[in-house]
């Protein structure tokens, strides 16, 4: 086609996809708020709108509205950059997952090794945000959060390896399409619940929210944002969650099975990843958080060898059946 | 050769971070203010600051009558108001020898025992909140709500009272107050059970407070611990059963110890006071005498020369009350003794080489409130 | 087994997800505070068309309030208080004025939501307190009072 249409066409999908992502951080942060809300024997927000659905985007605007405000003994770019790189893996990621058969903004041969290796990527912006506040608690705040994120990488890397063997691949379509069967979650259960505990490790949510401790070093590395940067940071946990659980589903629950039409495909597919939203908020109000120290053992000690155990046993399993199918 | 050169890495000056927990942070209980000197994540040296909620209760003391002071005592420990005005009563009545009916013995007996209860359940939601669960500190608060309304109806408050005067109670129970009770009696111990299966039992929670700031008994007596904090390490010592005051070797109830003196301990404990607290009104509700609600008392109070220091079992520790009388219509001196005021002077030795983390759950198990500390 | 005790706690969780919450909506729907709960103050009143207080401005109330929130004047050989001015934003509702007043002149409401622009607006007059309705005296009735069983009464 000419380039202009293509171009066009390419800035279209952009602009849909930016603001499907916004949509859904608001979305979240509501369904949060009214989840937790009645998980303690009380209603969320319910003024505005009704049942409070704008209630969000009444509190981005007033964060709008801010003054403001950066430390005069900080890092002035560091400072500015951390909230903008933080939004930088989850919207490229954003641009492989398909939410249905045909629906996905590109398809290349391995996406879902290109989707991990991006998503370290936010762990940049963590330190940055720490280190540049020029505050003691944010400075703490950033390392625990460097440290935390790059323990957990890894188990969450190789409990994903097992679905690649079962599958034989690492387009995200294809491994939707080989569960046809049976989802991915009956054989790998073990995998599936390390990488739902290692990925809610990677996205700072509770109970492993200590880059954000709020009793201890009160809001951690966000302490110096104030106005639409804080905005910012809190956005991007939300989109991160989605992104997590988007994966699982594609990965674990099936994705957009057994429906093959697109708008059913998209339908159930996002059925499926607000039932895991929904896990997550649930876990999110119940637990209390690990220590440092604890929270590392458990990802090195028990994690990291657990998934080793899997990947083992899924690679016996998968030779003896091509073995046996073969023979 | 390099003698003259070599370093030594011990002579090398180390400077520790000084982070400062200041007056607002959301789990100093209250506005408290500690300076922590940080090794990585470990603390080396702190030093508290208090004052920041100093009224001068000890000196308006002097001048103001025994029957005007009274509603000022309220505010010194403001989650159990009505131990700190039992302590006062029992003080001034004690100096005046004054005899107290026993219907009005039965009755600050229920009211102060509903008080403890919840101010324990201020402990439980503080405590889930220093280890970063969100949801206890609302349960926490949704049934002191049912406490308050009884003693709202009772009482004629609900955070300050001044309910207990000299010689009794001000007022008499309404008719429906057994009907009240006994429905209260019978849903508590099943919002118990919740509480554990929430918090008590689950792993993470266990695995942040035990072996967590583990106090000797030693140290304990030195530094004058009382109340919940002494007996986690295993000393059997509680004012009710040692000097029992206004009737309360009529009833029949445990005192809960812990063993290793951790954190976990101390927790437990007070969550087994709430159980016996309510089996302690259970029976004083049951057996409640008839007869006057106060005895009679001349208008204008003038306690004869003495001095004298009562004490007594209040929601945190020991209260105390030490009062010096001239004869005249104010008190000379009355000085107070709270709890939570020698718990923060333990915190040099019993924050030491922790975690940050572990400092703030030490700090929120021993329970201090403020408004004791500064007075 | 390992996970029991988080189990059990999610299941708390989702028992409080299903039941009612417990929010009362004010200001549409206002909270029931009982009839001794504290609130604002009031003279009573003997007659509405002529004002005529049952206060007789003696004093008594001044003096044993330990706040010293209340001020009162009176004109010799009257029977009424001319100025009566409390300021509520000392007071600390601790009822020691009804307790001591000899004439029972103080009435406590329920009245607790009061908002002020300014500290001068919590100094009340006299017009302001009273009581809207005529207190009629009531002759002292066998109240209901809860009557222990009788093994308080061996002791």
């Amino acid at each position: 086609m000419v380039w202009y249409v293509e171009l066009g066409w390419a800035l279209l999908k952009l602009v849909i996809a930016v603001m499907f992502i916004f949509i859904t951080a608001l979305i979240l942060i509501w369904m949060l708020r009214k989840q937790m809300g009645h998980m303690q024997y009380r209603r969320g927000p319910r003024h505005h709108g009704p049942h409070g659905i704008f209630q969000t985007v009444f509190d981005a605007i007033k964060l709008l509205g801010k003054e403001d405000i950066i430390p005069a003994e900080a890092d002035r770019w560091p400072f500015i950059w951390a909230p903008i790189i933080i939004f930088i893996p989850s919207l490229t990621i954003f641009a492989f997952l398909p939410f249905a058969e045909k629906i996905v903004a590109t398809n290349i041969e391995i996406s879902l090794f290109f989707v991990l290796a991006i998503m370290g990527l936010s762990i940049l912006s963590l330190v940055m945000a720490g280190w540049s506040s020029n505050n003691k608690y944010a400075l703490l705040g950033g390392l625990r959060s460097a440290a935390q994120m790059m323990s957990y990488e890894i188990p969450m890397i190789i409990s994903v390896m097992g679905v690649v063997m079962m599958a034989g691949s690492m387009n995200f379509t294809q491994i939707v399409q080989a569960q046809q069967h049976m989802w991915y979650i009956v054989p790998q259960v073990v995998g599936f619940f390390i990488f739902f505990t290692a990925s809610l490790a990677e996205i700072n949510s509770t109970p492993f929210d200590m880059p954000e401790a709020e009793s201890e070093i009160v809001s951690g590395f966000n302490i110096e944002y104030s106005g639409f940067r804080f905005a910012a940071f809190f956005l991007a946990e939300f989109v991160n969650l989605f992104i997590i659980c988007a994966l699982a589903t594609l990965l674990f629950l099936g994705g957009w099975q057994p429906f093959t039409n697109p708008v059913y495909g998209t339908v159930i597919f996002l059925v499926k990843t607000y039932v895991l939203i929904f896990i997550a908020f649930w876990i999110r109000s119940t637990f209390p958080r690990f220590r440092i120290d604890q929270f590392m053992d458990f990802g090195w000690k028990v994690l990291l060898p657990l998934s080793l155990v899997n990947l083992f046993i899924t690679g016996i399993i998968v030779l003896v059946v091509d073995k046996a199918g073969g023979a | 050769m390099f003698e003259e050169n070599e370093l030594v890495l011990e002579d090398l000056p180390k400077d520790y971070m000084e982070v400062n927990f200041g007056p607002h942070h959301p789990s100093t209980h209250g506005v408290f203010r500690f300076v922590a000197k940080v090794d990585g994540e470990r603390l080396v040296e702190v030093e508290p600051v208090i004052g920041y909620l100093h009224r001068g209760i000890e000196k308006i003391a002097e001048n103001r009558t025994y029957v005007q002071f009274k509603p000022l005592v309220d505010r010194l420990d403001y989650t159990g108001a009505l131990n700190n005005e039992l302590c006062y009563c029992l003080t001034v009545e004690k100096l005046m020898e004054i005899e107290v009916p026993p219907r009005a013995q039965a009755i600050r007996v229920i009211c102060a025992e509903l008080n403890r209860i919840a101010g324990h359940l201020i402990f439980f939601g503080a405590m889930g909140l220093e280890v970063g669960a969100f949801t206890p500190l609302l349960f926490g608060f949704l049934d002191r709500e049912y406490i308050l309304n009884i003693l709202e109806t009772v009482a004629g408050g609900r955070l300050t009272f001044n309910y207990f005067t000299i010689g009794g109670v001000r007022q008499d129970f309404p008719s429906d107050f057994k009907q009240k009770m006994d429905d209260f009696l019978k849903v508590f111990p099943v919002k118990l059970k919740r509480y554990e299966e929430l918090l008590t039992g689950n792993e993470i929670f266990v695995n942040r407070l035990k072996n967590i700031g583990v106090l000797k008994k030693e140290d304990l007596f030195n530094w004058g611990a009382s109340g919940p904090t002494l007996r986690g390490s295993g000393v059997k010592f509680d004012i009710r059963k040692v000097e029992p005051y206004s009737g309360y070797e009529k009833y029949d109830f445990e005192i809960p110890v812990g063993k290793n003196g951790d954190v976990y301990d101390r927790y437990i404990i007070r969550m087994e006071e709430m159980r016996q607290s309510a089996r302690i009104i259970a029976q004083a509700a049951d057996s409640l005498p008839g007869g006057e609600h106060t005895a009679k008392v001349p208008r204008v109070l003038k306690p004869p020369e003495g001095e004298l220091y009562v004490r007594n079992e209040g929601t945190k520790g020991e209260i105390g009350f030490y009062l010096v009388s001239r004869g005249e219509k104010n008190p000379y001196r009355l000085k107070i003794r709270t709890p939570s005021f020698s718990h923060l002077n333990m915190l040099s030795f019993a924050l030491n080489g922790n975690y940050i983390a572990d400092a703030i759950v030490i700090l929120g198990s021993f329970d201090t409130v403020m408004g004791s500390c500064d007075r | 087994m390992l996970g029991a005790g988080l189990i059990k706690g999610l299941k708390t969780t989702l028992r409080a997800f299903f039941s009612r919450p417990v929010t009362i909506m004010w200001p549409y729907e206002k909270v029931q505070i009982a009839q001794s709960g504290q609130g604002l103050i009031r003279l009573r009143m003997t007659s509405l068309e002529p004002q005529v207080f049952k206060c007789t401005g003696c004093g008594i109330c001044e003096k044993n309030c330990p706040q010293h929130c209340i001020s009162v004047e009176k004109k010799e050989n009257e029977k009424q208080p001319e100025v009566y001015t409390v300021n509520y934003g000392l007071c600390m509702f601790c009822r020691i004025c009804i307790d001591v007043c000899p004439f029972d002149a103080l009435e406590q409401t329920q009245e607790h939501e009061f908002i002020g622009g300014g500290r001068e607006a919590f100094i009340r007059p006299k017009e302001e307190l009273m009581m809207s309705e005529i207190y009629i005296e009531e002759k002292p009735v066998e109240q209901q009072k809860d009557e222990g069983s009788d093994n308080g009464k061996k002791e």
